[in-house]
């Protein structure tokens, strides 16, 4: 009664919404039906027209409500809150488990979800015996939980700046010279986490990355896992969050553009107020451009050449911002697609061309993708990223197909674009097969994986694999290349760590190279970064490893690479 | 070059035919384990989509994994989600039976549910949230139903074998939910 084996002619309006919301028939085909069955009555045809319209809007509010709700919950169960009241301690009692300690904090009705998980690990722990204390018992991401698209919103502007380009810091950046990595040769870990090999990894691109260091206050600095100093370190200010520790009230999205000449800075308060700021810096911290009407939560990409910038935001509003060499005034050009849901991808190799996706329908990236000039002219709808004069190109972003991993570090997973062959890998999602796939327009091949596993494009069309995340790395993590053709076959050495009470996930693979975070336990509920940096080089599985001094109120949190296109 | 090495690829446990030609019995252990691990997440999401207090969350789902643990569950393997879902579902019922006795089941399942609205924080659609709002106002069968075919991508048969009634009956309950949702974006959109 899904409707997925049904002829239209045989279906019902609800059955014809769902089916149209669902990208399994187009609203013209949906409307022929309903014109054949009422022909001759007007006045019904009208009316189920409009109910057919009203549910399959509904179904995509829905939809949108639903991935909400799992990102919130998702987010608070990752991070078993202590804040809202909780927490769980890890210590194993009678080599069984966990045990429950009530928080000193306000109960937080959301750090229910958390709690239930490790209610639920205690009774099964108890009963079914130890076998099960190093089994993954915590819920596995679900693949559906990233793949539907929520559109961000205007949040009311709060012009702080003029839109003209200024070198002169507003923001009194000063360089910390202080917090500089520390990283030592052998092997590694931060506190909690297990021993990792730690060895210069030669062409290595260079990681970007961000931490909070004092509630006002970021640093901004780089990670060379071959070895060699940091390219920069900045500090900037940020606003206070006035709910962090409850689950943080301000997002923020900081990514440096592809050859680390500047870093943008978007944040996002949703309350007590609600506002927005976004600043673009140059590596001495100086700031370099203010917008001067941010938009919460926008999609950032930069050009391959970071020189330029597309800022996008809901409703279909997209900023390109172009930098001059050598300190020049940027320009900014607003592309603007009234009624339109679209949202931002990336730019082209050349910078020519911008790629977006329209989000109507709850439709994924990849199934209504679109390019559009940077300089002018209509959008103009593709089946898919092959093929193209003017390929999607690698760039650092904050969009699904810019492999930088999410401001909230929502999305364990890397669906995205083979930089060599431009197919798709992706989670599937309502429309698709339901799991990871790999398409190429029509052309959908089921990978049919079990357990869950990360995925992301490496080099020469092999996909990196990381073996399913748990909330708990029981057994440890096993990360390696397969063949696209064949997902189980791999296709290089495998990396592998100790198993022990911490979380893991892949943050992006860039090359060769690939970007893990480790997180601790004891950072559960403090930190919506991670612990500690990991570069895998998966030609030899050999390993660099980035352990600060401090990874600051939040943990270290990845901005972009750099030299990795 | 190619080089083909053992998988190193740990994959979840897969239960064998004579776990499947058992009748009826508790759980091994491993069985509970890979029900946990498959379904947990999405039991916890679903107790909590229609709950609002921590404690008596929290209560529920730790009951529905204890039945797990304790009782009988159906031999056939494909059987096993929706059943779990079903003794969720049981659970949330009767949580509200015994808040509400002075209703008849009727009653009960017309009534909204005392369900948590999403923190604000997570809303960032103006969509989004006059969705959230409709959905305080449904009757809870509706939000159920609801929350069973567009959460969970359920077909209808095992939403009805979940809410015990009729896959009709369980469309309509969809269908209204929905038409009240579409009244509500309607409004936002004015």
């Amino acid at each position: 009664m899904s409707g997925g084996q049904r002829q239209p002619g045989e279906m019902d309006v609800l059955e014809l919404a769902e089916a149209v919301a669902a990208g399994q028939l187009t609203r013209t085909q949906a409307e022929a039906t309903l014109r054949e069955r009422h022909a001759g009555d007007a006045g019904a045809l009208a009316a189920d027209r409009a109910e057919l319209d009203s549910l399959v809007a509904a179904i995509g509010g829905v939809r949108r409500h639903a991935a909400a709700f799992r990102e919130a919950s998702d987010r608070h169960s990752a991070e078993t809150v202590t804040a809202g009241g909780v927490s769980v301690d890890p210590r194993p009692v009678g080599g069984s488990g966990v045990v429950l300690r009530p928080g000193r904090g306000q109960r937080n009705r959301w750090a229910a979800p958390a709690l239930l998980a490790a209610a639920a690990v205690v009774v099964v722990a108890v009963v079914v015996g130890s076998n099960l204390a190093t089994a993954p018992v915590a819920g596995s991401p679900s693949p559906a939980s990233s793949g539907i698209a929520v559109a961000s919103p205007s949040v009311s502007s709060n012009p702080s700046a003029s839109g003209a380009p200024s070198p002169i810091a507003t923001t009194s950046p000063s360089v910390a010279p202080t917090a500089v990595p520390e990283v030592t040769a052998g092997s590694t870990a931060a506190p909690g986490l297990p021993s990792i090999p730690n060895a210069p990894l030669p062409g290595a691109p260079i990681v970007t990355y961000w931490t909070l260091d004092t509630e006002t206050s970021m640093m901004i600095s780089t990670w060379a896992p071959d070895g060699s100093a940091p390219a920069f370190t900045f500090s900037v200010t940020t606003w206070a969050d006035p709910d962090r520790s409850g689950g943080n009230a301000i997002d923020r999205r900081v990514v440096v553009s592809p050859g680390g000449q500047r870093v943008v800075v978007a944040e996002t308060e949703f309350s007590p107020s609600a506002r927005a700021r976004l600043r673009v810096f140059g590596t001495d911290g100086s700031v370099l451009w203010t917008d001067p009407s941010p938009t919460g939560t926008p999609d950032l990409v930069w050009s391959p050449d970071g020189l330029t910038l597309v800022i996008g935001s809901q409703p279909a509003t997209w900023k390109i911002v172009t930098f001059g060499s050598r300190g020049a005034a940027a320009t900014v050009k607003t592309r603007t697609f009234p009624g339109q849901a679209y949202r931002v991808l990336g730019f082209s190799k050349s910078g020519a061309i911008l790629y977006g996706w329209d989000t109507q329908g709850e439709a994924e990236w990849w199934e209504t993708p679109f390019q559009v000039p940077v300089t002018g002219g209509s959008v103009t709808p593709i089946t898919r990223f092959s093929g193209k004069a003017e390929p999607i190109a690698i760039a650092n972003g904050t969009t699904p197909t810019s492999e930088v991993t999410p401001a909230d570090s929502s999305s364990l997973l890397q669906p995205g674009v083979d930089p060599k062959t431009y197919r798709v890998l992706d989670l599937g999602g309502a429309s698709g097969s339901g799991g990871w796939e790999i398409r190429d327009g029509a052309v959908v091949t089921p990978l049919l994986l079990t357990g869950s596993p990360s995925l992301a494009w490496a080099a020469d069309g092999d996909i990196a694999r990381l073996n399913n995340y748990t909330s708990n790395a029981g057994n440890g993590l096993v990360l390696g290349t397969v063949a696209a053709s064949h997902p189980v076959v791999s296709t290089g050495p495998a990396f592998t760590t100790a198993g022990g009470d911490y979380r893991y996930q892949l943050v992006g693979v860039r090359g060769a190279t690939a970007l893990l975070g480790l997180t601790s336990h004891t950072s559960d509920g403090v930190t919506a970064g991670v612990d500690e940096l990991v570069a895998v080089d998966l030609t030899t599985a050999s390993s660099a490893v980035l352990v600060t001094a401090s990874a600051g109120l939040t943990g270290l949190h990845v901005a972009g690479w750099i030299n990795g296109g | 070059m190619l080089a083909i090495h053992a998988l190193p690829f740990e994959e979840p446990a897969v239960m064998g035919p004579e776990a499947a030609r058992r009748p009826a019995a508790r759980a091994t252990a491993e069985e509970a384990g890979a029900l946990f691990e498959a379904y947990g997440e999405r039991v916890r999401r679903y107790i909590a989509f229609r709950v609002r207090g921590i404690e008596e969350a929290e209560d529920l789902a730790a009951d529905v994994f204890r039945r797990l643990l304790s009782g009988p569950i159906p031999p056939d393997e494909a059987a096993r989600p929706a059943w779990l879902f079903k003794v969720a579902h049981n659970a949330v019922v009767d949580f509200y039976r015994r808040r509400r006795p002075i209703l008849s089941l009727v009653g009960l399942a017309e009534r909204p549910d005392d369900a948590p609205s999403l923190p604000d924080r997570a809303i960032r659609d103006e969509r989004v949230r006059a969705v959230d709002g409709a959905l305080g106002t449904l009757a809870g069968s509706q939000r159920t139903a609801v929350y069973l075919r567009f959460y969970e991508d359920l077909p209808y048969e095992d939403i009805a074998t979940i809410m015990g009634m009729p896959a009709v009956t369980v469309r309509s309950h969809v269908h209204r939910g929905l038409r009240r949702i579409a009244a509500e974006l309607g409004e936002a959109d004015r």
